[in-house]
């Protein structure tokens, strides 16, 4: 079940340091969104550039220099296919990164997220795209959105949710009403990368009154038990 | 040169009541010819007090900065390990820091305004330079 896998993420806790002069670096503002615990500390002036300590249960495993990480996470998204050539401190920061489990977060930070997946398939545009959107009423204000995305790509893509609202046929979108009441308390996407597994990833929150807890993935594994789950719900 | 003349000229600069005795102290330069005590006294400015732990991530990402590459766990334990054995007691011992080897604190001592400068301004001077090269 989707709470097993929350659970299951929670096990390795990372925490973020970033330390600047000046204004917050968007990887700073990103990890933020992103509900990872993050903190920063002043640089004196005329010192180094921006950089970022990882840790990973209260163990620091890297330090980087933030613009080195900024241009790894540029769109489109780390050409992940090209992880071999990666050295193994950037694969440490990538599993910190897709291991966190953020909590606290409110519905606009998960649209945010769920943007950046739903962007990536768009520009894949081919593949599986699964989403549970807890009841469809929540769909409503995402129906534009996911008309571009059915119409102008080759993408299947699957609704799940409770049905408190009769959406718009769309081809390329199949709802999923059925036994859906379980995955209410969910907001799950599950991308699998089309062609390209390296190019998977997900979402997974828990709503508990009005706030999130979850993680987002790029392995294709967990995406794959995220759709999975879903699918045969 | 005549002798007068230099001394005005010092003068102009600045009271030479009002520049601390330290910067006539051989430890004083000692303390300042390593990049990375350089360095972490600078930081110290900006906070004031921190941790061993803390300094060793703050020398090993200034590195990283420069490079342009990640320093792992090991590279920040080595510098942990200079930290504890060879900066750290040098820099205390100078009277710039105060630091308890059993708790991992670091504060630094009453700085004056002059000495701050010198230190600021070794670290500006760090940009015009090549990579710095220091034990």
């Amino acid at each position: 079940m989707l709470d097993s896998l929350i659970v299951e993420h929670r096990r390795t806790d990372h925490q973020f340091t970033v330390y600047r002069s000046g204004d917050q670096p968007a990887l700073e503002t990103w990890l933020a969104n992103h509900g990872a615990a993050t903190e920063s500390r002043p640089l004196p002036p005329g010192g180094p550039d921006p950089f970022i300590e990882v840790k990973t249960d209260g163990e620091v495993v890297g330090v980087i220099g933030v613009n080195a990480v900024e241009r790894l996470l540029e769109p489109p998204v780390v050409s992940l296919g090209d992880r071999d050539d990666i050295s193994k401190g950037y694969q440490v920061l990538f599993k910190a990164l897709e291991k966190t489990v953020f909590s606290g977060m409110h519905r606009r930070d998960l649209l945010a997220v769920s943007r950046e997946i739903e962007d990536r398939a768009f520009r894949i545009r081919e593949g599986t795209l699964r989403v549970c959107f807890q009841t469809l009423s929540m769909f409503t204000s995402q129906t534009d959105v996911y008309r571009t995305l059915a119409t102008e790509t080759a993408l299947d893509i699957h609704i799940h949710g409770v049905e408190d609202w009769t959406p718009p046929a769309i081809t390329g979108i199949t709802y999923h009403t059925k036994a859906a009441e379980q995955f209410e308390p969910y907001w799950a996407l599950a991308y699998d990368g089309g062609p390209d597994e390296a190019y998977a990833c997900g979402l997974v929150a828990q709503e508990d009154s009005d706030e999130y807890t979850g993680f987002w993935t790029n392995e294709s594994a967990i995406v794959e038990e995220i759709a999975t789950t879903l699918r045969t719900g | 040169m005549d002798n007068s003349e230099a001394d005005t000229e010092r003068t102009a600069h600045a009271p030479v009541e009002d520049l601390p005795p330290r910067l006539a102290e051989d430890e004083f330069y000692r303390a300042l010819a390593s990049s990375k005590r350089r360095r972490l006294l600078s930081y110290l400015l900006e906070t004031t007090d921190s941790t061993v732990d803390e300094l060793a991530s703050v020398l090993s990402g200034w590195e990283a900065t420069a490079t342009g590459t990640m320093r792992t766990q090991r590279d920040r334990l080595n510098r942990r390990i200079e930290l504890i054995h060879v900066h750290l007691p040098l820099l205390a011992n100078t009277g710039l820091i105060e630091y308890d080897p059993a708790t991992g604190s670091v504060e630094l001592e009453s700085i004056s305004p002059p000495v701050a400068d010198i230190i600021r301004q070794s670290i500006n001077a760090e940009d015009r330079s090549p990579s710095p090269t220091d034990a």
